[in-house]
Order: C-alpha cells, then structure tokens, then sequence
C-alpha cells in the first residue's frame, strides 16, 4: 500500500494505492474543484488512466470520505501485421530523405499477384493488463481473435491462419480498420464534370486528369497519371496524382478524402484528409490538410495542418497554422462504428434481461406442469388426454420455447456483431490513438508567425526557428521544442 | 451472476463509497435503510449494517441469523460513527465478523473482506456474453428433452384412450 498527499490550490487530494496499483483510493478536502482541475491533478502524479468516472464527478460533486477513482483494467491488444505491399520508412529515414531533399519511394497504387502473401501476423493478440499508471502487462494470448476480422474483399487466409492472400490480381489496400482489399484496376482515359457523380466498385487508374468539377468516389486505390483539378475525390484506399492537386478558383468542394494514404507532387488550394500518410514530392500551399499518421512534404506554405501523427517539412513558411493531437481531429468513421458498437451493447443488455425474464416463466410453467402432474396422477389415459390444463401448459411451454429460441439467435448474432466491432476498434485504437508521440519535425526552418495549437496551449512564433522537435506531451497537452537530433 | 453485498445504511457518503469500492471489486450491491426481514436474494455473500439507524433492530437481526440456516453463513459487519452511542453499545456483544468506524477506510476494509471473503480484485470477469449464451443453450436443450418428454406423455395417454 502507498498512500500520499497532494496539496492543491483549493485543497487537499489523499490518493491510496492498493493491491500493488490495481486500484487507488482518493479522498479529497477542501474547495469545489472542477473534474478537469482533478484529471489535470491526477495525470500531473503519474495516475493516467483507468478512471472511473462516476466516482470522479461524486468528488466534483462534495463526495466525503474515501472513493476508488481509478483502478486497472483489461484489453484487448490486437495482432500487429506486416504487410508486404507496402514500404514504411522509420523516423530516421524520413528526417535523412527531407535533408538530402529526396522522397520517400512509395506506391499507392501497388499490384499483386493472385496468390500473393499480402499480410503476415508479426505478433499474436494479447489480452493485457493496464494500471492506472500505464504499466502494461501481458495476461494471456487470445483465441478466437483471428484474421477472418481483417479479410477484405478478394482475399483469404491461409491454413495456419497467420497470413492473408490475394485470390485474384490487382491492387491492394487495407482500410483504416485493418481490412486488406484486392480489386481489380480499371482503367480510363480522363475524367470531367460531364460525367455525373461516379461510383466504382474496382481500383481506378486515370490516365490523364480529373478534370474541374468531377466527382468520384472508389471502394479501392485511384491513380492520376495527371492533375486533379478542383474535384471531389474519395478513395477507400490510396490517392496517387502522379502531377498535384489543384485548385486555383478555390473552390470549396475540392476535397480529397484516402481511408488510407495519399501521395501527389503538389497540393495547392485543397482539402486533402488521410488516415495513413501524405507524401507530396514539392510542397503543399494554401490548403487544409487532416492526417492521423504520417505527413512529409519539403515546403509547408500559408496551410492550416492537424497533425495527429508526425508532419515532417523542411520549411513551414507564410503564416501556417498546426494542430497537434487527436484532439483536433474529427473522426467520423470511429465515431460511427463507436455509436453502432454503443447501440449494440445496448441490445445485448436488453436481449439478455429478455432472455433471463423468459427463462423464468419457462421454469414457472415447467413447475406448475409438475403440480398439475400431481393432481391429475392415477386419472384414467382419456382424462389425461383430455385436461384442459395440461394441454395448455403444454402449449405455452412450446410457444415461450419457440420465442426463447428466436430471442437467443438474435442475440448471439448481435453478439457476433459486437465482437466484430469490438476487435476491428482495438485495431484502430492500436493504430491511430495509441503509444504514439504527436510531433512535427522541421529539418530546416520554421517561420515566424506560425501558429501552434496543442489541446492545453496555443504558441505563435516569434522568431524564426531551424532543426527543432516540435512534440505534444499526451499528458499535460503542452509543447516541448527541442533541438533536432541527427 | 454477480454476487451480491447488502449494505443497510441511509448515509449517501457510506453508500457512495462502499457500492463504488464493490463495484470495483466486481461486487453487486444491495441498499437498504432498514433491516428487511427476509433475505429473497441467493448470492448475498456480506451484510453491512449500520447499527445505529433506528430502523435497525438489532435483537430482530440476530433473530434472522438464527432463523436461516443460509443467513448464518454470511458474515455480518457492524458500521457505526459513535462509539458511545447507545446503539451502537447494544449491538457490541452480538456476534459479527468485524466493525467499521465511519468514515470508512477502505485499505482496512479491502483486508478484513480479504481475510472473510478470500476475495481479491477482480478486473472484469471477460466475454460474459458467451458464457451467457452457453448457459442459455444448456438451458434450451433441457428445456427442449422435458418438452418432448411431455409430449410423449400426452401422445401415449391419447392413444391408450
């Protein structure tokens, strides 16, 4: 047990912690404070999850005595993959590519084969265990959380059901929720306003530009062997424009939306949103770019960027505003499965609380059947054939047994559902929220007058900056800057 | 099921933070400001009773513990604030597990329930709602053997007839 004082401005907070971090106790004296005031408080002495909500607003709320507010729980850590159609650059790479100003060579656009191993499993899924302190620790490796929940369309696993294969050739992507995809490329000349809004069900490969005006959405990877020019573009997968994005009557419906990455020359006057990375060989201006992974481009100019991963940029320059964190990152596609996985549990809950009032009046019946066994015992065949009571315990007994086994299906489909749910969000928590420094690096300089945004603070440069770090604290929500280490 | 607590206590603080700390112990709770006469539920596994409430008789809840055979398994824990209180004094000399000053100090109390209950911290029991589903089909199948059993019987005693 480790028991300790923290003294605050309005008052007093005694924190217990019992069963080595499993669980902590908190008493508080003093003034009204405010949750955020605590959750601040809480993080500042190293307490960084396992809340327990409800008992954090009683301590809001003038809560005496002693109350457990945080205490440690389990998760699911999902399988972590390889996948072989894709090239990843670490942190180092990328700084050493920006300095001797190359670009990273990747291709948003990448054939397989049929056949093809296109994801291996490079460690299995973990249940763990988290401490209010962030110490995690491996309980067991869980059954049953296997590749199906990742297996796309045209693709399937293999016997020993540790990596996914292509069943036709194409193009591969995964989406934000880990699900790899192979479709089949079709390809086309041009495409323009006169074309109407279109919707493909295969990967695109343009050979010249989208044309002003256009409309296109894939279920899979686009290619643009030329410009696109003030479009609405989106793709499943990955966006190559082999030339730039651009928009020069800035149009506000030029918007570009990859569930997964984004490669261009350029980006000029667009709104470009990826989950994965942004590759721009050039520089982007004048634009509003929304990326949870990775963004690289040589010159940054007069653009608002939300870097909720790392944004790597040799020159920022003209006034850019960054936002640093997840915070400010609307996210719709977890936000939505979130919402259906909410609702679900809520059908679960009140499918089982069905099940269990059905169980009972089946058992109520099942026991009045045996009373009334008792009563008709020793009565002659014909009678019994003929009681009233019997045949119509009997009856209802088979129409509540019918209804309990339609209820039962339902729930264990809406279970299956759940599940799905549940594990394709530990991905996108594994991948996009967790473990995962927010920073911008800046090879060479950083211009006064940028504007930075962090959740806790907000900077504007006064002074030009070279070769910095620019990191989010997760915990304190404020920026360190440091110098740029080689 | 979840097993179940029984607290008897009108104080919203004792309440607050004893259903919270069983809460997290993977615990139900039952509250209650007055000792009920019969005990319905099953899994109760520990009674908490504030002696000093009014509505509590104490003689009246020794009587329930020598009357149930199943009541006299559950350790009973006395929570008072006086300990000169003329309740409070009453009830001393009947048997009980252990007693609890308010505020309660739950570090003491996680011991005493360790030492009573062997319980420990249980983070969650995981996937409950496939054991549910098991447990529901073991259900329907024993349903379903009692129902065709009656349906045979109704069968044969229609064709002795």
């Amino acid at each position: 047990m480790k028991e300790w004082s923290i003294k605050l401005k309005k008052g007093t907070l005694r924190l217990t912690v019992l069963e080595d971090g499993t669980l902590l106790i908190a008493s508080y004296e003093g003034q009204r404070i405010y949750k955020y005031e605590l959750l601040k408080e809480l993080k500042k002495n190293g307490i960084i999850g396992g809340y327990i909500d409800p008992c954090l607003e009683l301590i809001v709320a003038g809560h005496k005595g002693e109350i457990p507010i945080a205490r440690a729980f389990l998760e699911d850590e999902p399988p972590i993959f390889e996948y072989h159609f894709e090239k990843k650059y670490s942190r180092q790479e990328l700084i050493h590519l920006l300095t001797h100003q190359k670009v990273p060579d990747v291709n948003f656009f990448p054939e397989v084969e049929a056949k093809m191993n296109l994801l291996s499993v490079k460690s299995p899924p973990h249940l763990i265990r988290i401490y209010p302190e962030g110490r995690r620790e491996t309980v067991h490796e869980i059954d049953g959380y296997g590749l199906q929940y990742f297996k796309g369309n045209h693709v399937a696993c293999n016997h020993e059901s540790n990596s996914i294969y292509s069943e036709i050739e194409g193009t591969a992507h995964y989406s934000p929720f880990g699900r790899v995809h192979v479709f089949p490329p079709e390809k086309i000349k041009s495409v323009g306003k006169i074309h109407g809004e279109q919707n493909f069900k295969s990967a695109i490969w343009i050979e010249d530009d989208i044309r002003t005006g256009s409309t296109l959405n894939t279920v899979s990877n686009l290619y643009v062997g030329g410009l696109i020019r003030s479009s609405r573009v989106s793709a499943e997968g990955n966006i190559t424009a082999a030339f730039s994005f651009e928009n020069p009557r800035r149009n506000e419906n030029s918007i570009a939306s990859a569930g997964n990455s984004v490669f261009a020359s350029a980006i000029r006057n667009y709104i470009v949103r990826s989950y994965r990375d942004i590759i721009v060989r050039n520089s982007i201006e004048n634009s509003i770019i929304r990326n949870y992974h990775i963004i690289y481009a040589p010159i940054i100019r007069a653009s608002e960027v939300r870097v909720g991963g790392k944004l790597f940029a040799h020159e920022i320059i003209d006034g850019c505003k960054l936002y640093l964190g997840l915070k400010f990152l609307k996210n719709s596609l977890a936000t939505e499965v979130r919402k259906t996985h909410k609702e679900h549990e809520q059908g679960l809950s009140r499918l089982k609380g069905e099940l269990i009032y059905l169980r009972k009046r089946l058992i109520t019946l099942q026991e009045n059947t045996a009373k009334h066994f008792a009563k008709i015992k020793g009565s002659q065949p014909a009678a019994i054939h003929g009681d009233v009571f019997l045949k119509k315990y009997y009856s209802s007994q088979v129409n509540g047994f019918k209804e309990f086994a339609r209820k039962l299906a339902d729930f264990e489909q809406l279970y299956k559902e759940y599940k799905r749910e549940h594990y394709t969000l530990s991905y996108y928590k594994q991948q996009y929220e967790q473990n995962r420094p927010t920073e911008i690096i800046v090879t060479g300089k950083i211009e006064a007058g940028t504007t930075l945004h962090a959740p806790e603070q907000t900077i504007q440069f006064k002074a030009d900056q070279s070769h910095v770090a620019i990191i989010l604290d997760d915990i304190t929500g404020k920026i360190k800057i440091e110098p740029l280490q080689h | 099921m979840a097993k179940k607590i029984l607290i008897v206590e009108k104080d919203t603080s004792t309440i607050n933070s004893l259903t919270w700390f069983f809460s997290s112990l993977e615990y139900e709770t039952i509250v209650t400001h007055k000792w009920p006469h019969s005990i319905a539920e099953d899994e109760i596994i520990a009674v908490f009773v504030n002696v000093e409430l009014p509505g509590v008789q104490t003689e009246e809840l020794l009587k329930s513990f020598a009357q149930d055979d199943h009541v006299q398994r559950i350790p009973l824990f006395f929570i008072f604030e006086r300990s000169y209180a003329p309740r409070f004094l009453a009830a001393q000399p009947l048997p009980h597990a252990a007693q609890f000053k308010k505020p309660i100090r739950l570090n003491e109390l996680l011991s005493v329930l360790k030492h009573h209950l062997h319980c420990e911290i249980n983070l969650g029991r995981r996937y409950t709602d496939q054991q549910i589903i098991a447990e529901f089909k073991d259900f329907m199948s024993n349903f379903k053997e009692w129902l065709d059993k009656l349906e045979d019987f109704i069968r044969v005693n229609g064709e002795a007839s």
